[in-house]
């Protein structure tokens, strides 16, 4: 038999809450989820690749899960989208415990067991799904058909215990998980974080955990509201400690770059993503009051409407505006990060100025460690085939290491060309990994506490680079800092490479000066060698000249006053140019000084003895044509020894005589035989001694001036005194070049008998 | 950095999963503040058994309205009431003194 019943509903019992239960339920149903929230996702968006920042979200999302104990309707009274609401407040419920398990399990480093057997984990993950399946199954039945939970009901009532005591377990295992690895984290760092997440979850969760256990043990199943409201509920509200800790820990102390994978550190994301974590937040309070709206059933289609469309509006403003407004949260929030960049920005300006090298490299150091607050730096530059540091901030000795040229970590740097990290406790990490890096660097980049390394680089050609000890905050270098660190980079290379340049050619230039100067000293020196005075010879007027073509030379002229009244001339020429040649020359010079001092008329004794003198004191390649002549003024007889000197021209009445008798050049051979000739010169006659920068003076086509043109000027002059003669003689030869490179010393004596 | 591009599929993911935790959370948020001012709900006139459809206690205004203990609730405001949603959308949506006409009752 079926009835009709119409019941008149009368009110609920107005029995108002307690204080302490609205607080309760403000923390737990309302705060808790919201911060989880924001964390679990702010992390996640902001390191979408890391496996570790998806844990914290599943984590973060399973704590949500409390907030559904706190509602006074049940989720069966709400509308179409119901169902899906049932799975996931028990989905959420199951993910809590799982990854509860698997952050245990994975942070901040898996265990190895678990590297090994990847199955084993499943053992435990199997059987929660499982129980999750049921619970859901039985949750969503009772809502909509009886006969679904029905169906599932007796594996729930017969596993129930089973559940509990598994769902038990696994959080006992990530409690485990945490003491475990707190106890054998060898880095302090990581100790820290985990000590403070091990006791912020055991503050947080060991209260509601022991009420549980005792309830279970009492009763046969867990509910807390069987004790007094002063126990349970602050109990329940300890839980929001989990999710604090777990902020607190991410944010402050940067838990999620124990490793490699997170490195970098969700603060220094946090602050690098100033714009982007204002726009999670835009974005989430946009979809979470739209959500709200939308599922308000007291809020009528229009209206709904009306704020969905403000909200976009809004989230399109944030976006056009993103660019301003990031950096006005920079400077606002994150001042130290906006600092760095304006100090690095115009240091990159203020370098590309310096040609020092040592205040570049200084300076560069200096405020570097300045801006990002790393106490310890080096600058190691190339050093013939290695690399020493050049300057060095913050270690107590000044740092003695070196890298090869040839070793992994100049060719990594090479190969990079861009700011390097250095984990040197990563086994992963090249540093460790590639063969190359020889056990010497990686005790190098220890001393030097590197974390960084900073190629100065001007394209293939690495200069130097900068070994960057920790910060002092311990914060891992962000993004941002090797942006701005690969810009000051690029242009202290180039400075460093300007400065180099400067200093070579500075160097070049010091080199030149002295040389110059040198050259100078012997030009100086040499030209005392030549004649000083000029003896008065009756019937006799003469001139002699040297024009050098390096400043100094080989070529040599000389006028003796001798014993007797007699006169000695001396014309040669040493073999080559510059200052070989010119110390040859001195040596010809003093050889035949000494040899005339005695008065000897044995011309060719004498040059034998020269030849002797200068084949000792020089070369085996070392020679000299030397032409030497006797006059004596009364007879006029001049007696001559010619060895090998292009032979002197004896102008009389329009012939030209060559006094070429003699022999070889001298300082060629040991022992050379000599034989002196004799001439009586006359009045009128004209002797021309010349060396080979004369006759042959070379024009830019390199046409040699040659003797018949020589002899063509000296007749030209012919009736001029003899120091104008030889001044005719050079402008003939220097109008016949017009100009060209002297490429040999000119030297010309002319003799005139009167 | 090196490496993949912007990780669409992540951030695809991410972006679906923010929408149904803030639309479930949104709505239980907008459940518990309601309840914080204190209960203005109707009274559950019965109280059906764990995991089925047969009445287990009445309120009076159900006993006044013929309804007793072990009857089945089959339909709710001419809804079947297979599980108890139709019972409780009715009693959600209803202010003390509406009427909610309950079902062809079975005393099977």
């Amino acid at each position: 038999m079926t009835i009709d019943a119409s019941v008149r509903l009368e009110a609920a019992p107005a029995s108002a809450p307690t204080w302490g239960a609205r607080a309760l339920t403000v923390v737990i149903g309302l705060a808790m989820p919201l911060l989880c929230l924001l964390v679990g996702f702010s992390v996640a968006a902001l390191k979408p690749r890391d496996l570790q920042a998806w844990l914290l979200l599943g984590l973060m999302l399973g704590f949500t899960h409390f907030s559904r104990g706190f509602i006074g309707r049940d989720i069966s009274s709400w509308g179409t989208l119901r169902v899906p609401a049932l799975v996931l407040a028990n989905g959420l419920f199951t993910g809590w415990v799982v990854f509860l398990f698997l952050f245990g399990l994975y942070f901040p480093e898996q265990f190895a067991f678990e590297r090994r057997r990847r199955w084993l984990k499943w053992v435990v993950l199997g059987p929660l799904f499982a129980f999750g399946a049921a619970d859901i199954l039985l949750d969503v039945g009772r809502s909509e058909d009886f006969r679904l939970a029905q169906l599932v009901y007796p594996f729930q009532r017969g596993t129930a215990g089973l559940a509990l005591a598994l769902r038990m377990t696994t959080i006992g295992a990530f409690f485990a998980s945490l003491a475990t690895k707190a106890g054998k984290a060898s880095a302090s760092d990581a100790k820290r974080r985990l000590i403070l997440l091990y006791a912020g979850a055991s503050l947080s969760m060991t209260p509601s955990f022991a009420l549980v256990i005792a309830s279970v043990v009492t009763t046969g199943h867990a509910d807390l509201s069987r004790f007094p409201p002063w126990i349970y509920l602050p109990a329940l509200a300890a839980i929001l400690l989990f999710p604090l800790t777990m902020a607190y820990v991410v944010v402050v102390h940067r838990a999620l770059d124990v490793r490699v994978v997170v490195r970098q550190g969700v603060q220094y994301a946090f602050a690098r993503g100033g714009l982007r974590v204002l726009q999670l937040l835009t974005t989430f309070a946009v979809v979470f009051a739209a959500a709200w709206l939308v599922v308000d059933p007291a809020t009528n289609r229009p209206q709904k409407m009306k704020v969905i469309g403000w909200a976009v509006l809004v989230a399109i403003l944030v976006q056009r505006f993103a660019v301003r407004l990031a950096g006005w949260i920079d400077r606002r929030f994150f001042r130290e990060a906006y600092d760095a960049e304006q100090i690095l920005s115009e240091l990159a300006e203020e370098v590309r100025t310096m040609v020092e090298t040592g205040p570049l490299l200084r300076r560069v150091t200096e405020r570097i460690s300045a801006s990002l607050h790393v106490p310890r730096a080096a600058v190691l530059v190339k050093d013939g085939s290695g690399y020493r540091p050049a300057f060095a901030r913050g270690y107590s000795a000044p740092p003695d290491t070196a890298f090869a040229e040839t070793g992994g970590t100049v060719r990594r740097l090479k190969e990079e060309g861009a700011p390097l990290r250095v984990y040197l406790d990563d086994a992963e990490s090249w540093v460790r990994r590639r063969a190359e890096v020889s056990d010497g660097e990686r005790d190098a980049l220890a001393t030097l506490q590197t974390q960084l390394l900073l190629p100065f680089a001007v394209r293939d050609d690495l200069l130097g680079f900068m070994s960057l000890g920790p910060k002092q905050s311990e914060a891992p270098y962000s993004g941002l800092d090797l942006r701005m660190l690969r810009s000051v980079a690029t242009h202290t290379g180039l400075a460093l490479q300007n400065s180099r340049l400067t200093e070579a050619i500075a160097r070049e230039v010091a080199q030149r000066e002295r040389h110059r100067r040198e050259l100078e000293i012997a030009r100086e020196v040499q030209e005392q060698l030549f004649p000083q005075n000029f003896p008065e010879v009756p019937g006799l007027a003469y001139a002699g000249h040297c024009r050098p073509a390096l400043g100094v030379g080989g070529d040599y002229y000389d006028f003796l006053a001798l014993a007797d009244g007699r006169f000695g001339l001396a014309i040669g020429d040493v073999a080559g140019k510059g200052i070989p040649a010119a110390l040859l020359m001195a040596s010809l010079q003093a050889s035949l000084r000494g040899q005339t001092l005695n008065g000897s008329q044995d011309l060719a004794a004498i040059m034998g003895n020269v030849n002797r003198l200068i084949y000792d004191a020089s070369l085996a390649n070392r020679y000299a044509t030397f032409f030497y002549a006797q006059y004596e003024p009364v007879s006029r007889e001049l007696v001559y020894v010619n060895a090998g000197h292009n032979a002197p021209m004896l102008f009389r009445d329009g012939d030209v005589l060559r006094l070429d008798r003699g022999g070889a050049v001298v300082g060629m051979l040991p022992v050379s035989p000599y034989e002196q000739a004799s001439i009586v010169l006359r009045p009128g006659d004209l002797l021309v001694g010349y060396t080979d920068g004369i006759s042959e003076a070379m024009d830019s086509a390199d046409e040699e001036w040659g003797e018949e043109r020589l002899m063509d000027a000296v007749r030209q002059g012919a009736d001029l005194p003899a120091e104008p003669l030889m001044r005719h003689v050079f402008a003939a030869a220097d109008a016949f070049v017009a100009g060209a490179k002297q490429h040999d010393d000119m030297t010309l004596v002319i003799v005139r008998v009167s | 950095m090196k490496g993949s591009g912007r990780p669409t599929g992540r951030y695809l993911l991410l972006g679906l999963l923010l929408l149904g935790t803030a639309a479930y959370q949104a709505r239980i948020s907008f459940e518990i503040v309601r309840t914080l001012g204190g209960p203005v709900d109707v009274r559950g006139p019965v109280t059906l058994e764990a995991l089925g459809p047969h009445i287990t206690r009445v309120q009076p205004e159900a006993e006044a309205a013929g309804l007793r203990p072990g009857d089945r609730l089959l339909a709710v405001n001419g809804q079947p009431a297979r599980g108890v949603s139709p019972l409780a959308r009715a009693l959600a949506r209803s202010r003390p003194g509406d009427v909610i006409l309950s079902p062809p009752r079975g005393t099977g």
